[in-house]
């Protein structure tokens, strides 16, 4: 009986596809990116499809050759959108490739859950996909097309992973993580901030300017601050790298901090880790962050610096000075706008969740008054510098 | 009583018996001879041989003329010495069998006894170096056609009383002689009775190779998975008797059947024995992938490219899409189509002459592939997919193991066509439950693996060194191994 069970369920595999489900790879419009935004009450959906050279004899696609094309439509709601769009195209439109997803600024502040909610339920696009949000309307960006990209369709958000891991200034998430902050309670979601490069944006961009020789690229940095489903405010890149640094995501990248006396010095980081605590004390909650940073002197630019094994002293000192100054940043933008993406009320729902479901109706309010203690201890192990034996003296010295 | 079909009588009888049995036979010569007798009349004789197949000169020097000079008759002579290979023969079917293997028939008048003189000399092939087996190490000489010389390859190899040969008559028109070998104390005892009974239960009427012999034995069956391993180096066949195996020697046959056969047995080829063992464990391996690509690549390219175009990366399904932009046909065709189109080329480079078959391939590989690729008829992706399906089936050591992809090629193809992945994973599950279900003479042949014995894993993929060679060893060969494994927990 056991083993008719089992042939008959090896059996039923058969039947989870066949020919009912065929589609041949030269039948197929591969979208590359999505967009999603609110115009005139109603959901647009923006596809970049990918659009392949030549025939067999091509040899593959080049990197001048890859066409795209930005294809959007509207409809009450997003599936309409899309089914308007496969309308429009001359073959099987698939969402089964599609890495980024970008949402524009308006549907963002209208709410992204019903959104989210689509494209989880969809069966073709991957949990995997990146999610960013757009300065203004998302159609600006989809426009772009990045100089480094081979298949334009790919990006902005199409390396952004590797980017965001050399820079700490971005958070990045994946639409099922994204989904997961949505309907965890204690915490907000916070969603990389993307932008044209001749873009101001809406915060101080202090890492990049907006140039106008960059007009074509698209520029990541800062994050867009969410309120439950909806977008409140922005994190600074600044902002967002002390966020990272406070939940212990930063490994890599560069930390730029100033010299007592004048000058700079660059630390390149090579790991972090991070926590934040919530305690009573005197009848009320005190929040902590305590960041703890490992990194490398890279460049040491100071002016009347110190030498030898003071150097370190006055690197790790450097390094915690602008870290924390970064983590407190952050703590302003959710004093600003009530916004939780910290996850101190996660915390104390994951102790005790009776507890927060009492105050939960005030917590934002009481999160906005609620002191916070920022403690980063750093740690330069490696000096990777020579001084003072090389450093140049002037003549006659 | 004198039973019917038996040479037990006068020479008159035996000789109106042997009339009567070969009557018609173009070429049976029946020779008298009256041998003259010192003290009495001459002496009937009767000569009997086949026309061509004995050397005359031989047969006049080693036994007409000793007759005729009363060798045989005189004083304390014997029949020995006649010739230097003379054995009586009673029963009629098995001296006509005798002379058509190009033995003579002797009687002498003034006894009842028939013997049979070996003077045949047929022609032989010499020992070649072996041609489906080539390997970069180890000897250079192969099986014949020969019995004889088989065998005494592997006398020569394991000299002693330890190799033990037993002979099977099989065969009811055309009789022809087996012989399974062993090496006493090493084969299990259980699986040296279960092959000597099933080749002496073959029904057949006649066999030319030993592949005959086992697939009359193994007949039946569904499954393509070959049951014994098949070689034509004597080396190889002493390896694996050193590991507790058997071999099955067939006359006229080049190759020796070496079994029970194990499926891990199949990725060993000749030079594993010879070469330094980390490299022979990264061989193996690199066959067990080839084996994994020879079989199922074309129908994962099928399942993925047609059904699960998600499960590909981005840049990758891009790059497919490119290649495949104007391609007339869809991507099962093409796929079995370009499948079939190189197993023609392979038959033709088998059959056609050593010369010309290179030229073959060569015309068939580089020439059509290129042009089915310029036409665009076909994507160059897919004549990659195909090219590195052939290549990996020529990487696997067994020529019937690779038999045995190609055959589950085509049905993996045919079941990633209609049913995608899920149909692809579910004929492979059925084909693991067959191979996990098989035996070959009493041993399964999943074995280590199914059943799982930890113990013998290392042997199976090559860490364990090579099988013993002294008697004393406390390592016994790898099959009694299994075999006390499986006794142990009473599945043999």
């Amino acid at each position: 009986m056991v083993r008719r069970s089992l042939a008959l369920a090896l059996l039923l595999t058969f039947i989870l596809s066949g020919c009912w489900s065929r589609r041949d790879l030269t039948e197929i419009s591969f979208a590359g990116i999505m967009g999603l935004d609110w115009v005139d009450g109603q959901y647009q959906v923006v596809l970049n499809i990918i659009t392949p050279p030549g025939g067999a004899e091509s040899g593959g696609p080049k990197p001048e050759g890859t066409k795209v094309w930005t294809v959007s439509a509207a409809g009450n709601t997003i599936d309409d959108a899309v089914s308007r769009i496969d309308r429009m195209v001359s073959r099987s439109l698939t969402l089964a490739h599609v890495r980024s997803i970008m949402i524009g600024e308006s549907l963002a502040r209208r709410g992204i859950g019903p959104a989210m909610d689509f494209l989880l339920r969809s069966v073709e696009v991957r949990p995997t996909a990146w999610v960013g949000v757009t300065h203004g309307p998302v159609m600006q960006v989809m426009l772009l097309r990045p100089s480094q990209e081979l298949f334009p369709a790919e990006g902005p958000l199409g390396h952004h992973d590797m980017a965001a891991e050399r820079s700490p200034a971005s958070p990045v998430h994946r639409l099922a993580e994204v989904a997961r902050i949505l309907i965890e309670e204690g915490i907000d979601l916070t969603l990389p901030l993307f932008r044209s490069g001749d873009d101001e944006g809406p915060v101080a961009m202090d890492d990049v300017p907006p140039d106008p020789g960059n007009a074509n690229e698209v520029l990541f940095g800062g994050a867009g601050v969410f309120r439950g489903d909806k977008l409140v405010g922005w994190l600074s890149p600044r902002g967002a790298s002390g966020l990272r640094f406070a939940l212990g995501q930063v490994t890599q990248g560069a930390v730029t901090a100033p010299c007592p006396g004048g000058g700079h010095l660059t630390l390149r980081v090579r790991g972090s880790r991070g926590a934040h605590v919530l305690s009573w004390t005197n009848g009320a909650y005190r929040g902590s962050v305590n960041v703890q940073v490992i990194g490398d002197l890279n460049d040491l630019q100071c002016q009347n610096g110190p030498a030898g094994a003071a150097v370190v002293d006055l690197a790790e000192q450097q390094l915690a000075t602008e870290v924390r100054e970064q983590v407190r940043e952050a703590l302003n933008v959710t004093r600003e706008t009530g916004s939780d993406f910290f996850g101190f009320g996660q915390y104390l729902f994951r102790r005790t969740p009776i507890q927060f479901r009492r105050r939960a109706p005030h917590w934002r309010d009481h999160l906005k008054k609620m002191p916070i203690a920022v403690q980063v201890e750093a740690q330069v192990p490696r000096l990777g510098q020579l001084q003072p034996k090389y450093r140049w003296q002037p003549d006659g010295e | 009583m004198k039973r019917s079909g038996q040479l037990s009588g006068p020479l008159s009888e035996n000789r109106r018996l042997l009339w009567q049995e070969l009557n018609g036979q173009r070429g049976v010569l029946f020779r008298d001879l009256l041998i003259p007798v010192s003290d009495g009349p001459a002496l009937p004789a009767l000569v009997v041989y086949l026309e061509g197949e004995v050397q005359m000169d031989r047969m006049e020097a080693h036994l007409v003329r000793p007759l005729l000079e009363g060798a045989a008759t005189g004083p304390g002579r014997s029949r020995g010495s006649l010739a230097p290979d003379s054995v009586p023969v009673r029963d009629l079917s098995e001296a006509v069998t005798a002379l058509f293997r190009g033995e003579v028939l002797l009687q002498l008048g003034n006894t009842t006894e028939v013997v049979r003189v070996a003077l045949n000399d047929p022609p032989l092939r010499p020992i070649m170096p072996p041609d489906t087996e080539s390997g970069i190490s180890g000897p250079r000489e192969s099986f014949t056609e020969s019995l004889v010389i088989n065998t005494t390859q592997l006398r020569r190899r394991l000299p002693g009383s330890d190799l033990r040969l037993a002979s099977v008559w099989i065969g009811s028109k055309a009789k022809v002689e087996s012989v399974v070998c062993h090496i006493a104390g090493r084969a299990p005892t259980g699986v040296i009775e279960q092959v000597s009974s099933s080749l002496q239960a073959v029904t057949t009427d006649g066999l030319q190779d030993v592949t005959q012999l086992i697939e009359a034995v193994t007949g039946g069956r569904l499954s393509v998975f070959p049951r014994a391993i098949i070689t034509e180096r004597p080396d190889v066949v002493i390896h694996y008797m050193l590991s507790g195996r058997l071999a099955v020697l067939l006359d006229n046959s080049p190759r020796v059947a070496i079994v029970p056969a194990l499926f891990m047995d199949f990725f060993k080829s000749s030079d594993d024995f010879y070469e330094w063992r980390p490299f022979v464990i990264f061989l193996r391996v690199l066959r067990g992938l080839a084996w994994n690509v020879a079989v199922p690549l074309p129908a994962l390219y099928v399942a993925l490219t047609t059904f699960h175009i998600q499960a590909l990366p981005t840049q990758l399904a891009m790059r497919l899409m490119a290649q495949r932009q104007g391609a007339p046909l869809p991507a099962p065709v093409e796929a079995a189509v370009m499948s079939i189109i190189f197993e023609i080329l392979r038959e033709a480079g088998i059959r056609l002459p050593r010369a010309i078959g290179p030229t073959v391939s060569i015309v068939g590989g580089l020439v059509i592939g290129d042009a089915a690729i310029r036409s665009g008829l076909t994507s160059p992706v897919m004549v990659l997919v195909v090219s590195a399906t052939a290549v990996a089936t020529f990487s696997l050591p067994s020529t019937t193991l690779a038999n045995a992809a190609t055959y589950y090629r085509f049905v993996f193809l045919a079941l990633s066509t209609i049913f995608g992945f899920f149909g692809l994973l579910a004929g492979y599950l059925l084909v693991l439950t067959n191979l996990a279900g098989m035996s070959s003479f009493g041993m399964p042949m999943a074995s280590p693996f199914f059943p799982l014995i930890w113990k013998l894993i290392p042997a199976a993929i090559g860490l364990r060194a090579r099988p013993p060679a002294d008697e004393g060893s406390h390592m016994p060969p790898d099959l009694v191994w299994q075999a006390q494994a499986f006794q142990e927990r009473g599945e043999l």
